[in-house]
């Protein structure tokens, strides 16, 4: 079992297994390159309790080979999933209890956890968070999405003529 | 994100309002309508409508959105009307029975409005009810702006049926839309609008209605370089002579459905890359010569038939059973040597089916082709067969070498051996049995608890999905449930579905209490044995010393009732997504009670299709009352939510 030292944004140093860590598609392209090393990898986008909550979900889906090679967007041959109608339905029928737990968190954590699955190329977590994510604006409204998200309008009076005559297409 | 909300509050740029492109694209993108053929929604303009209200939010997401919500021109062009025997009227300038007959829907015309057509990259048009002829899908393509400019960005058109419903009436079009010059201007016109187009999509052609007169066949042929490929095909009784001409070669479909080709006249089969398919289903097509409609791609080594990419295969063989009488026979010839091809076919691709007083042998034969010998398939996921009249055992053993997760058998007594062995099948994971003409008899209860017991005791230990069922409504003969403890995949076990009555007493509980990891129960045809009325129940379990759960697994649970045969309502409870229940009227409110008291996880009831039912609602809350006001609260107050939606909300 090989420890990987990891840098947190806050200096704070945290090793966790390379079988776990390498989920990261960033972390194991460093560890490619530069071989393995005693040296900790500084990752100063990620601060020590998102990076914590990472371990979590990397750790769950160690096991997880499929996960990996399968996207929820193309879920395998199931007679229950037949029927949904979009991939957000059928990514969110595939989540286990975990992801289920996993994403019950507040919109700030969700936010940096998304930046940090990007940051880390880490495929199924950036998916598991962006179709929570994706979940939380199905079905609103303009206004509701902004509410939701704490977005303003920075539309000019002009675009935002021109926004209504676009929606009112979407009406008829 | 933390610190913004709270510090900053409204006061300075929210972080969403700010995320990379890359990463809003990506979850934009979940919202996005799938535009896959095979996947996609008949209502996909409004899907694609709600997506636009993202533009909407801010600059930013205007700027992010714009590309994805304009990368597809749909066009749907509704011509069920002039099907509908009210159209039989003076026919219009546009060839249709009524300026009603065609509806076209599109949001082409909005992209083109706000110029936002070099975004777009797939173009589909979906048509809804009876074919068109060239001529007037060319006006209706027209009519959603088609002509208005040119899309330099579309490389993809995605062209078929959604709903069809039937043949369009001839004698009510125009004869100038039909015939060589209609289509040569429909695929010129076409060729004109999407100059970059390189693939097409064919999804859903219906034998009659679309495919006969194929008029994208010039286009194809002439003016795109690219590959073009069939997406979903479906024949119906006749096989459509237009097919054989397609690009004069086998053809790659990944789709199959074949119903009712068993003709007494010959017909014609087009030659199909067996490499492509992944999904094959033959309904009423029993003979062994439709192996030999397919053919391995050209270049292929060996002569062996192998359906590399094969996932669902269903075989329905109930023809010989509903017409009482053995198929007769169909035999291939070489299509240049029939005089019977009909409506100008004149290619050798396609294969002709020739009738034949010689009857091909059942069973093992069926799987054998004279051409390939018996066909393979390696990736085969999911296999139903129903009412095969030959040795199911060895017909099933036939693909024992394919990584099956889901196997359904359906057939009458003599068709399901009761010694039937699942043990072959060792990646199996869903298995689905349903006995078919049992009439409720003793003789026929005892087969099917030695089948039951045979299945159980036979069945992979990684089984998660059991499904048993008897297709006899009313019967109150209890269905033979098997044990857990002859069970291998007991502890595997998460959804059991029992379509059938059952003894909830003596064996539907006791075998609960076997599946401690089972998450979805589904009971239909339920009996109470003995049926007692609520109020003795509650009364019951009042009185009772605490009652043991059986399971604690299940944690929600709906309930679904809906009006069967009179003097009957069938009532459906749906443990989420976990337990149905479907029994009459008067004995469910017993099977719920009973269940929910040894159920302690559920904590959710959803009562479906019980709107405008009072008694039904007011009987379904005394459940939680007697739970909440009773000493039994341990075993009913769990139950946080009580929901009672109409039966269409089930989903």
């Amino acid at each position: 079992m090989t420890l990987i030292k990891l840098i947190t944004a806050e200096g704070a140093l945290i090793e966790v297994e390379q079988d776990i860590i390498e989920q990261s598609g960033t972390i194991r392209n460093i560890l490619t390159d530069i071989g393995l090393t005693d040296k900790p990898i500084p990752l100063p986008n990620v601060s020590g309790p998102i990076l914590t909550k990472i371990i979590e979900y990397c750790m769950h889906h160690r096991h997880d080979t499929s996960r990996r090679r399968q996207p929820p967007s193309q879920p395998a041959l199931d007679t229950e999933s037949d029927c949904r109608e979009s991939a957000i339905e059928e990514a969110i029928a595939k989540m286990d209890d975990f992801d289920h737990e996993f994403c019950r968190i507040d919109q700030g954590t969700l936010f940096d956890l998304l930046l940090a699955a990007n940051f880390l190329d880490i495929q199924p977590l950036l998916d598991l968070t962006g179709y929570t994510v994706a979940n939380m604006m199905k079905g609103k409204t303009v206004q509701e999405i902004r509410d939701t998200f704490h977005v303003r309008s920075d539309f000019t009076p002009e675009e935002e003529e021109q926004v209504m005559k676009e929606n009112a297409w979407c009406e008829n | 994100m933390n610190r913004y909300m709270e510090s900053e509050g409204f006061a300075t740029i929210s972080p969403w309002q700010n995320l990379p492109e890359d990463i809003l694209r990506l979850i934009f993108r979940w919202l996005y309508p799938a535009t896959d053929p095979l996947k996609m929604s008949a209502g996909i303009l409004d899907q694609i409508a709600k997506f636009s209200s993202l533009a909407s939010v801010c600059r930013h997401w205007r700027r992010v959105s714009f590309p994805i919500l304009h990368s597809t021109a749909v066009i749907l062009i509704d011509v069920t009307y002039a099907v509908a025997p009210i159209t039989r009227t003076p026919v219009n300038s546009a060839g249709m029975a009524s300026e009603t007959a065609v509806i076209v829907r599109t949001n082409a015309d909005l992209v083109l409005k706000l110029g936002f057509e070099d975004c777009a990259r797939e173009l589909l048009v979906c048509i809804a009810g009876a074919s068109l002829s060239p001529g007037a899908l060319l006006r209706a393509l027209n009519t959603a702006g088609l002509s208005r400019t040119v899309w330099m960005g579309i490389s993809r058109l995605s062209f078929g049926t959604l709903n069809p419903a039937g043949f369009a009436h001839e004698d009510i079009m125009r004869g100038e839309d039909y015939g060589v010059k209609a289509t040569l201007r429909l695929n010129k016109n076409l060729s004109l609008a999407l100059p970059a187009l390189r693939e097409i999509t064919y999804f859903d052609l219906f034998c009659r209605t679309v495919y006969n007169r194929f008029p994208l066949n010039p286009l194809v042929n002439e003016r795109v370089s690219g590959s073009t490929k069939l997406c979903a095909l479906r024949f119906y009784v006749d096989i459509p002579p237009a097919l054989g001409n397609y690009q004069g070669q086998p053809i790659e479909v990944p789709v199959v459905h074949i119903s009712g080709i068993n003709l007494m006249r010959p017909v014609r089969v087009p030659a199909m890359v067996a490499s492509a398919l992944v999904e094959l289903t033959l309904t009423s097509v029993p003979q062994a010569l439709i192996w030999q409609s397919f053919v391995m791609p050209f270049g292929a080594s060996g002569g062996n038939l192998e359906f590399s990419c094969l996932r669902s295969l269903t075989l329905m063989f109930f023809w010989r059973y509903s017409f009482g009488a053995p198929p007769r026979n169909m035999m291939f010839d070489d299509a240049s040597s029939d005089d019977n091809r009909d409506n100008g076919s004149t290619t050798g691709d396609s294969v002709f089916l020739r009738d034949d007083e010689q009857e091909m042998a059942m069973g093992d034969g069926y799987m054998v082709s004279s051409v390939y010998g018996r066909p393979r398939f390696p990736a085969l996921e999911k296999l139903d067969v129903h009412r095969f009249s030959g040795d199911t055992q060895q017909f099933l053993s036939l693909f024992a070498a394919s990584p099956l997760k889901s196997l359904v058998v359906a057939g009458l007594q003599s068709e399901i051996p009761e010694d039937i062995n699942f043990a072959d099948f060792a990646s199996l994971e869903n298995l689905d049995i349903r006995y078919i003409g049992m009439e409720g008899s003793a003789v026929g209860s005892q087969y099917v608890a030695r089948s039951v017991m045979q299945i159980s005791t036979t069945a992979p230990t990684n089984l998660k999905r059991l499904s048993l069922g008897m297709a006899i409504a009313g019967s109150t003969i209890p269905f033979p449930l098997p044990q857990s403890n002859v069970m291998d995949f007991a502890h595997q076990l998460r959804s059991l579905r029992i379509s059938s009555s059952v003894d909830l007493q003596a064996t539907m509980l006791p075998l609960l209490a076997g599946l401690p990891n089972l998450e979805s129960l589904s009971l239909e045809s339920i009996v109470v044995a003995p049926i007692r009325s609520i109020a003795l129940l509650i009364q019951e379990l009042r009185d009772a010393p605490r009652i043991l759960p059986v399971n604690e697994s299940v944690r929600r649970l709906a309930l679904g009732v809906k009006e069967g045969a009179e003097g009957m309502r069938h009532c459906q409870a749906v443990f989420g997504s976990a337990l149905d229940v479907t029994v009459s009227d008067g004995l469910f409110r017993g099977v719920l009670l009973e269940l929910l008291c040894r159920l302690p996880a559920a904590d959710m009831v959803r009562v479906h299709g019980a709107s405008g039912d009072a008694g039904l609602q007011k009987a379904t809350k005394m459940l939680v009352l007697a739970g909440i006001v009773g000493k039994r609260s341990e075993e009913l107050g769990h139950l946080r939510e009580m929901k009672f939606l109409p039966w269409d909300a089930q989903k």
